[in-house]
């Protein structure tokens, strides 16, 4: 089973929504990742099942709108703030099986999000001060 | 018996060169590219090139017999491991490390599908089996004299030997490490260094993508070079569909290469048997497509759920350097059923742990120096079930019990309470229903307070038992005390599917051991001719 442009373009919004662009942690954003080239190594070496069940999650990204925030639009058509928010939504979703496909497209993509060259580079370098996060870290989505 | 080992002398007068760089020529058959189809006789043919085939497939060689080994998976040489967990999971792991246990809750499972077996991905920790579990086989299984610690013994020496077995040293301790060892110590868990196989680790902290420098002592730089400098064979990219009985014994097994289109048969025949010992996910369905019937086949699965915690620090901790799992301690295995572990992880692994998504991961990715994982690991006493799926593939159903999460959710306090003692600024539980990072100690009542459900909770099960048990007569097991199939002369389970119960530890040492006792109980026994 392959990946499909379609699947490639809502991998690609996906991964650019949970790993951003960020000059204070002086990481490459995920559009700067080969996603679609690296999509097409897991279809070749992953089972089936696996590769279906991360188009399910592409696809249930991409209508998080609707499930997460009732809006009827897909995550491409958010402006960026919204993107994050609805996908957070759903990471922390009451439906296990939905917060799960979120989580494993988090995980497929931090394969190569940390080996990219110059973010892990920076994850090993000399230690630096703790960065200041945006969101009230105790509060529940 | 402990063999001359010329590969491994060679490989410590110099350090340039591995073991899995000088092997014997013709000792390895890559059946995605040989001619087939091959039709070969051995004495046994062993199935699996982990822990339990690459030992047995050793001694029985060792002991004057021709030896075959068939592994699934290819043989990825020390030069060839990667730093990138990306490649070495789809390279090095079952099913490109998307398998999974299915049940209430979804678990991934660590196997290893490359010649070496998990023994490649693992931390190499060494643990002997516990008295109190073989007491519990002897008495509640009726095991009696068969496996006893008195037996075990010789075999858990020489493979210390062989290994170099030794606690973790200063020099490779690494900060996740140290700090557990401080903090479980305060709170009176009594830790321990972790004993490894290990021959001049230098700390590069990935065990878990294949060992860059072969100082951990997996079984593709020592049973296996070693089992082939004595004459064996290796079969690997095969794939052994069944085992075949003539006579109702076990003469040989027939398979397929991985990898092409061409699917010419491989046949090894065995002319004193076959040893099964391809994992307790595997054995049993190939026992089961080889037509053996027993009821407890595929029954009694246990595992060792794990349950990570991270934690934000003031101070440097640098996982990326020590020991990839240093620190631990046992002191709750036997009243709360629980063992506590470090695991320093690689960075591809980190976002993984982070909690929440957007600027905020990306900024806690960048803090990633100051983070502590440590995690609980669970002697489960819920039993699943290993069955083969409508399209062939392997199915393991497991769900832990009310009492298991009881257990887990204790080891998740402590690991909160440890944590915030040594000062972390954020704690992150990873269960569902809490709030995604902690910041004050007072929180960690929410921990305690924290839901039952399994799928509040992420797990990763790394520890495999059962499916294929032991017991004295085929309506209490599927195998003997001398490790036959019960009914199926010739045909023997070596690996962990024969254990009746899970350990509380891990679990290499006693699938060494064990394999080992059931390679020289086989090698002394009369030949049974087919």
């Amino acid at each position: 089973m392959r990946f499909t442009i379609g699947d490639h373009r809502a991998a690609r919004i996906t991964c650019e929504t949970i790993f951003p662009h960020d000059d204070h942690a002086e990481l490459a954003g995920a559009e700067h990742l080969d996603i679609e080239n690296f999509l097409d190594d897991i279809a070749a070496h992953a089972p089936w099942r696996a590769v279906l069940a991360l188009k399910v999650a592409f696809l249930v990204c991409m209508v998080s709108p609707l499930l997460t925030l009732g809006r009827f639009a897909t995550l491409e058509s958010l402006a960026p703030e919204y993107r994050e928010k609805a996908l957070y939504k759903l990471l922390y979703h009451p439906n296990y099986f939905l917060r799960q496909l979120v989580a494993v497209i988090k995980g497929v993509s931090a394969l190569l999000y940390s080996a990219y060259p110059s973010n892990r580079a920076r994850i090993l370098s000399a230690p630096r001060p703790l960065l200041q996060l945006i969101r009230s870290p105790s509060k529940v989505p | 018996m402990t063999s001359p080992y010329p590969l491994d002398e060679a490989r410590l007068n110099n350090p340039q060169r591995f073991a899995d760089d000088d092997l014997p020529e013709g000792s390895v058959i890559d059946c995605a590219a040989a001619q087939l189809p091959i039709d070969e006789a051995y004495d046994f043919v062993v199935i699996g090139s982990g822990a339990s085939g690459a030992v047995a497939a050793h001694e029985l060689t060792s002991a004057g017999f021709s030896v075959a080994i068939a592994e699934e998976g290819p043989y990825v040489r020390t030069r060839e491991f990667k730093k990138e967990v990306g490649s070495a999971f789809l390279k090095l792991f079952r099913d490109g490390s998307f398998q999974a246990l299915e049940g209430r809750v979804f678990m991934p499972v660590i196997q290893g599908r490359c010649v070496g077996g998990t023994t490649v991905v693992n931390s190499a920790i060494a643990w002997r089996t516990p008295e109190d579990v073989v007491d519990e086989w002897a008495t509640q299984f009726g095991l009696g004299d068969a496996i006893t610690m008195r037996a075990l013994e010789p075999h858990f020496e020489a493979l210390e030997h062989d290994l170099n077995v030794h606690a973790v040293v200063d020099e490779v301790l690494g900060g996740n490490n140290a700090l557990f060892m401080k903090q479980a110590g305060a709170v009176g868990l009594y830790p321990t260094r972790i004993k490894r196989y290990e021959r001049g680790c230098k700390g590069s902290s990935q065990c878990l993508t294949g060992c860059p420098t072969a100082a951990k002592q997996g079984m593709n730089v020592t049973y296996v070079p070693w089992t082939l400098a004595l004459g064996g064979r290796l079969f690997c990219n095969y794939r052994v569909e069944r085992i075949e009985l003539a006579g109702g014994r076990a003469v040989g097994v027939i398979g397929s290469a991985q990898s092409r289109r061409d699917k010419g048969t491989i046949r090894l025949r065995a002319k004193r048997g076959v040893i099964l010992a391809a994992s307790t996910v595997q054995s049993p369905n190939i026992l089961r497509r080889s037509g053996v019937c027993n009821r407890h086949l595929g029954q009694h699965f246990q595992t060792h759920p794990g349950c990570g915690m991270g934690a934000v620090l003031d101070q440097d901790i640098n996982m990326y350097f020590g020991a990839t799992q240093g620190a631990e301690s046992i002191h709750l295995r036997a009243s709360e059923r629980i063992k506590f572990e470090t695991i320093s992880m690689n960075p591809e692994l980190v976002p993984v742990r982070c909690p929440g998504l957007g600027v905020d991961l990306v900024r806690r990715i960048g803090n990633a120096r100051h983070l502590a994982i440590w995690v609980t690991i669970l002697r489960s006493q819920a039993e699943g079930t290993v069955s083969q799926g409508w399209t062939g593939r392997d199915r393991v159903v497991f769900s832990p019990t009310k009492r298991d999460m009881e257990h887990v959710r204790a080891g998740q306090v402590y690991l909160a309470r440890m944590m915030f003692d040594a000062g972390a600024r954020e704690v992150w539980p990873g269960i569902y229903g809490l709030p995604p990072v902690l910041t004050s100690p007072d929180q960690v009542k929410l921990v305690e307070e924290a839901p039952l459900e399994p799928r509040a909770y992420t797990f990763i099960a790394s520890h495999l038992f059962g499916a294929a048990r032991m017991a004295r007569t085929a309506t209490g097991g599927v195998v003997d005390t001398t490790f036959a199939v019960h009914g199926v002369p010739n045909l023997f389970v070596v690996d962990s599917s024969v254990f009746p119960t899970n350990l509380g530890v891990n679990p290499q040492h006693s699938i060494m051991a064990m394999s080992r006792l059931a390679s020289h109980r086989i090698a002394d026994a009369p030949p049974t001719l087919a």
